[in-house]
């Protein structure tokens, strides 16, 4: 990095780090409360007393969330869920992006398949006739019925296409004077410039899967099939008390809010294990030789 | 050369088009979660009326072999029986006598939605149409349960009747529809019509006899057309009535007397708030607890206040002077509960915040010790009361009568028959069998002699007897695994009164000597915290008034067509959701949070006209017409 | 481009000889879109025929075929409502604002970010403003109304300063404002990660040479690093765009009541509660195609717009 010494860059290297705390502190408050919450027992949580650090250690609100044999299965559904529907996401959304990228000379109908994806994009037929094709094709209670409705990320497909455009021309024509084919150009030359991009679309594929829970409640059938997020919704049902017979026993469970944070904690907890790994390509720099243009 | 162009490229997407669909054909195949069983392929329909010699009861003399008692059933198909018949400290859960011709000579298998929410789990190896509930079934009366599918919560749940709709695809029985659906459902033909079997078949001591007292409303929602259409889900009566909770210690404190009038609340409310006597900051105590639900809900509402003063509620139809039926939102006296409430508002007895706040979280200033009165229904003893006891532990509630007012003392009333109904699919051939299972479980749960309502479940199963007391195996419950309209996640029964009829047979077990009490009775009155008691006490309390104190909404019926056209649900609390209940709630909060002026009220009740509120007016009085 | 080259392969070539070379060469390009095409046929085109719900009194009992038609009736009841023009005003100036609020705060944030030069940091700080992106509206609301109750941190604070915090979410005129901070806070994450990527896309020795010509940060700042993510901020400015109707129903949801509806009632709350609550997907249905329209449009607009005077392609 370029090294500057007066005494602008140097006030401003400070004020830049203040505020990026200043900021990230805002960012981290509420989930420092949250897991102060999950860590508290119910009365005090209840009350609104706990703030940033827990009231009545106890542990067996996350007990309650993990222990429960169909916490585990929902689990490796939604893994498995989000592994193979990231897989396919960026699959669709490289092998769409590249060709769109190009110009549209080199590529003749782009604009025909430019807008079918965009007219898609806006447009969908709703909730109901979705269901119905689903279901015609036999997907309800499969991992499928999770996975390929929403395989074609058209919003990323489009910056993926930004971003192939942006790359140097120079480097694709070296490539194809050496007599390369499209597919060896995608692979070997695109895909690795573009691991940033690939990074970000990768993980808001993958937090979309993992945060899921409506087309889990409404494509399985029996709650030994639901992802993760749509059982631990049965653990805090909505709360209206008014309609449920009232035994003394289930107002605990439902209204309890230290369980209801544990829960969110421990949706949260992949993800963040899995960012810091993608982190590394956001942050570094294009690290291949470029070509001179 | 453009045409070549064409039809090779269309040759290439044609083909992969094959190939992807072959392809993807064979990866549906290639699932990991086993697909479920297509449902609702039942056997072909035998008429339930077999009696076969065998099965029924006729006591004929040698020849006949003597029909199995339920308790040999159950023995003979290696069931447990329900309490702890075996216990030295035990009891026993009895049966009445089963159906006529039940259990059934060849079974019948019924496919029924079901809610699974975190409160329902089962035991190792069971499942939602697996357990003992539907095992007792199959013994009993020869009904095998399947669960078409599950669902969460309302929203999901009303969700997943829609699609079943639109694949018409209905279970046989759809369990707890909500009113909205329902009517769809109506109108496009997709319920069985039970009139006639519910006329034969349903039980006339434990059904027809229980619902006489409340003439037509039990079919307000689930006729149709006349014809009645499916089975009431009925709540518990006292359910949603309000009792004013308030601070006993904190009112000793102070040397005051639990308020009796409107205007003594204020009092006592003003003297909580000044004495500072909340857990929270200074400054943050205050003299009640209030959400964002004005009209009515189910915590910490003002329906007493409101009621007391206008005599009505917003959304509320009630008979006027000339014997017709008028909204209460925009009655006149409603002008005075907003002026007293505005002042309250004004003084910070209120929560600032109060538009804000959820239902739900009307509870946290109980439980955070904020607030010292509320008007909340009686199970309160075992939330809010109960927490709030746990921060504090010098905390003392007690249950009162709600104050009068103007009005004398008037709140909201909960019709038990709610706009939730247990509609059949159109074409199910066993309404008989499924009305005498209700039968049954009416008769079985709902009268306190045999045990069974709110019962611990199954020795060994769901409960252990460790020293002399129940101690529950985690969260299993018996009753939670009930198929049908009595019993099951929702809690529902028959006889809205079945909640007080039990209290007051257990509270009958004062009398017996404790050395003679068994493990039930013993944990019964084991009450450390003495929320039970308080428990007990505040539901008689609303159970003695109810009657008395309760706004009837006198419109029983499905939205009328302007009610459906402006938007509404069928929900107790009058539509809020609707553009005239939303038109409502914006006036009146402004009103009491000082942002609109008191005449923002007429103009309001103008608007309310013009918007189809004269249309519905006429609507339902044209309905009153012929309720007469 | 067209090189004196390549004229005088078109001259020596027959049509049908350069159609075959162009497919041999290109065939790929199609190829690729296949599977992404034949998936948008099956679960989006397919199911289209669903839009016709906006134009039925849909019943789904009755199905497509056989609930009634009404034509415009539902639209025409959409406009006619009274609050019509104040639901669209809303859900115009909260979509606006959001997205300029969140892309001007991501875009500094992301420019800041860059200029750290201690990694840890920055893969800390970075990780740190992605967290409440992940939590959804229910938890965030819920939190957020905790923390504005007058026994809540923020609540505390803001009373000990003399403002009463009930204000930013019950009082019409200043709900906006919460709506769009609190939107940014969760969301802009995300958005600065985007356009970190973006800035990693610029050539580093375009920075050097700068350097060597004497230009300090500022004047980097202008001119290699702005119009180096500009196609960014352009695509994200568009297809947000699109979705300019979406005001954030769920955020919306989640932190409105009856007492600020004036400001922050948008289309898709008034179509939950007045549709899909009292089971009248027909009005939802109709909101829909009215916002997805709109969207549509819009985009197209912003793309010509983008050519003719940017001469810039944005797709």
């Amino acid at each position: 990095m370029i090294e500057e010494k007066n005494w602008f860059s140097r006030f401003f290297d400070v004020f830049n780090y203040v505020v990026l705390v200043l900021i990230a502190c805002l960012c981290i408050l509420p989930l420092i409360h949250i897991i102060a919450v999950s860590f508290s027992s119910t009365a005090p949580s209840m009350g609104g007393f706990v703030t940033f650090w827990p009231i009545g250690f106890t542990m067996e609100n996350y007990t309650r969330v993990i222990g429960a044999a169909a916490f585990h299965q929902s689990f490796l559904i939604s893994l498995e869920r989000t592994i193979l529907g990231t897989a396919i996401n960026l699959s669709l959304i490289v092998l769409v992006a590249y060709p769109l990228s190009k110009s549209s000379q080199e590529f003749k109908g782009r604009t025909i398949f430019l807008w079918i994806f965009l007219f898609a994009m806006m447009f969908n037929g709703g909730l109901i006739p979705t269901f119905l094709v689903v279901r015609k094709l036999g997907l309800i209670d499969s991992i499928w019925s999770l996975i390929l409705p929403g395989a074609v990320q058209i919003w990323s497909i489009f910056l993926m296409m930004n971003f192939f455009r942006d790359l140097p021309k120079e480097i694709e024509e070296a490539a194809l004077m050496d007599g390369a084919s499209h597919w060896q150009i995608l692979f070997y030359i695109f895909l690795p410039l573009s691991l940033p991009a690939l990074a970000t679309l990768a993980l808001f594929a993958a937090v979309g899967h993992w945060n899921a829970w409506f087309d889990g409640a409404i494509y399985m059938t029996k709650a030994a099939n639901y992802p993760l997020q749509t059982f631990l919704r049965t653990i805090v049902v909505q709360l209206d008390l008014s309609r449920l017979g009232v035994d003394p026993r289930d107002l605990a469970q439902l209204s309890n809010r230290s369980v209801k944070a544990s829960q969110i904690i421990v949706t949260i907890i992949p993800i963040l294990l899995v960012y810091p790994f993608l982190q590394r390509y956001f942050i570094s720099g294009i690290r291949l030789g470029s070509v001179k243009g | 050369m453009k045409d070549a162009k064409i039809t090779r490229r269309d040759f290439i997407r044609i083909s992969s088009l094959v190939a992807g669909s072959a392809a993807l054909a064979a990866c549906s195949k290639a699932t990991t979660v086993a697909p479920t069983a297509v449902p609702a392929t039942e056997k072909p329909p035998e008429p339930t009326k077999m009696a076969a010699p065998t099965a029924t009861q006729v006591v004929a003399p040698t020849a006949v072999p003597k029909p199995l008692t339920a308790e040999e059933l159950l023995t003979q198909a290696g069931l447990p029986l329900p309490g702890a018949p075996n216990n030295p400290k035990g009891w026993k859960i009895t049966f009445p006598a089963l159906p006529e011709g039940m259990p059934l000579a060849t079974p019948v298998t019924i496919s029924s939605s079901r809610r699974v929410d975190s409160t329902v789990a089962f035991a190792a190896g069971d499942g939602v149409d697996n357990n003992h509930f539907t095992r007792y079934m199959k013994a009993l009366l020869g009904i095998q349960w399947k669960a078409a599918w599950t669902w969460i919560a309302a929203d999901d749940g009303d969700q997943k009747y829609n699609l079943a709709m639109a694949a018409n695809d209905l279970p046989e029985l759809c369990e707890n529809v909500g009113g909205t659906i329902l009517v769809k459902m109506y109108e496009a033909d997709m319920v069985e019509d039970i009139t006639d079997v519910f006329e034969n078949t349903a039980s006339q001591k434990w059904v027809k006899d229980k619902w006489a007292p409340y003439g037509n409303l039990p079919w307000a929602y689930a006729s149709y057309k006349g014809r009645k259409m499916g089975w009431p889900y009925v709540e518990r009566l006292i359910q949603n009535d309000k009792v004013m909770w308030i601070r006993q210690d904190w009112l000793d404190k102070l040397n005051l007397k639990a308020p009796t009038t409107l205007d003594e609340l204020y009092t006592v409310a003003s003297a909580f708030k000044k004495g500072e006597l909340g857990q929270g900051a200074p400054g943050t105590t205050l003299g009640i607890a209030a959400q964002q639900d004005l009209g009515y809900s189910w915590y910490g509402s003002f329906d007493p206040i409101i009621g007391s003063i206008a005599g009505t509620l917003p959304g509320y139809w009630t008979e006027d002077e000339n014997g017709n039926l008028a909204t209460g939102s925009i009655n006149p006296k409603m002008k005075d509960a907003l002026t007293f409430l505005a002042k309250w508002y004004k003084e910070g007895l209120i929560p600032a915040d109060f538009p804000t706040r959820p239902t739900a979280e009307a509870e946290k200033l109980i439980a955070g010790n904020q607030a010292g009165i509320h008007f909340t229904p009686s199970w309160d003893s075992g939330w809010g009361c109960a927490e709030s006891k746990k921060n504090d532990p010098t905390a003392v509630w007690k249950p009162y009568d709600i104050p009068s007012g103007p009005a004398g003392k008037k709140k909201h009333w909960s019709n038990p028959f709610v706009g939730v109904v247990n509609p059949m699919r159109k074409g199910f051939q066993n309404a008989e069998a499924f009305i005498k299972q209700t039968n049954f479980m009416a008769e079985w749960g709902e009268n306190p002699e045999y045990r069974c309502f709110n019962n611990p479940g199954i020795e060994g199963v769901t409960f252990e007897i460790v020293n002399d007391r129940i101690s529950y195996i985690s969260n299993l419950s018996f009753m939670k695994w009930a198929f049908g309209p009595v019993m099951g996640t929702g809690g529902g029964g028959v006889d809205p009164q079945r909640d007080l009829t039990n209290l007051k047979f257990r509270e009958g077990w004062a009398s017996v000597p404790e050395d003679q009490r068994d493990a039930e009775q013993l944990t019964y009155f084991d009450d450390p915290t003495g929320m039970a008691k308080l428990g007990v006490e505040a539901s008689l309390l609303a159970g003695d008034v109810s009657e008395a104190e309760g706004i009837k909404n006198m419109y029983n019926s499905l939205p009328t067509a302007t009610m459906v056209e402006m938007g509404t649900d069928l929900g107790t609390s009058g539509g809020t959701n609707s553009n005239l209940g939303t038109l409502a709630t914006e006036t009146y909060m402004g009103i009491i949070t000082g942002q609109k002026p008191l005449g923002a009220f007429d103009e309001f009740v103008t608007n309310w006209k013009a918007l189809g509120g004269d249309k519905i007016t006429t609507e339902v009085n044209e309905w009153w017409a012929t309720q007469k | 481009m067209t090189t004196p080259a390549d004229i005088t392969h078109r001259i020596h070539t027959s049509s049908r000889q350069r159609v075959l070379g162009y497919l041999a060469r290109s065939w790929p390009l199609y190829f690729m879109l296949i599977p992404g095409i034949i998936l948008l046929l099956i679960f989006n085109y397919y199911p289209m025929y669903g839009i016709r719900i906006a134009f039925q009194d849909y019943n789904p009992g009755l199905g497509f075929e056989r609930s009634p038609w009404v034509g415009l009736k539902n639209f025409r009841f959409l406009m006619l409502l009274p609050q019509f023009k104040e639901l669209l005003r809303n859900t115009l100036v909260l979509a606006v604002s959001k997205i300029v609020v969140l892309q001007f705060t991501a875009i500094i944030l992301a420019l800041l970010l860059n200029e750290i030069r201690v990694r840890v940091f920055k893969r800390i700080v970075n990780q740190i403003l992605y967290l409440p992106y992940f939590l959804s509206w229910v938890v965030l609301a819920g939190i957020l109304l905790d923390m504005m109750s007058s026994n809540g941190l923020i609540g505390r604070f803001l009373n000990s300063l003399g403002i009463p915090s009930f204000i930013f979410l019950g009082n019409a005129k200043f709900f906006p404002y919460t709506i769009v901070v609190s939107h940014v806070w969760k969301d802009v994450g995300f958005s600065t990660i985007i356009y970190l990527a973006a800035l990693t896309g610029i050539d580093p020795t375009l920075y050097e040479a700068a350097a060597v010509d004497g230009a300090d940060r500022l004047q980097r700042l202008r001119h290699i690093t702005l119009p180096g993510i500009a196609p960014t901020i352009v695509l994200i400015g568009c297809l947000g765009l699109g979705g300019i109707l979406d005001a954030g129903f769920d955020q919306v949801l989640n932190l409105y009541n009856p007492a600020v509806y004036a400001t922050g009632d948008i289309l898709d709350t008034y179509v939950y509660r007045a549709g899909l609550i009292s089971a009248r997907y027909s009005l939802a249905a109709a909101v829909g195609l009215f916002k997805s329209g709109i969207g549509f449009i819009l985009i197209n607009v912003a793309y010509w717009m983008a050519s003719k005077f940017a001469s810039y392609r944005v797709f």
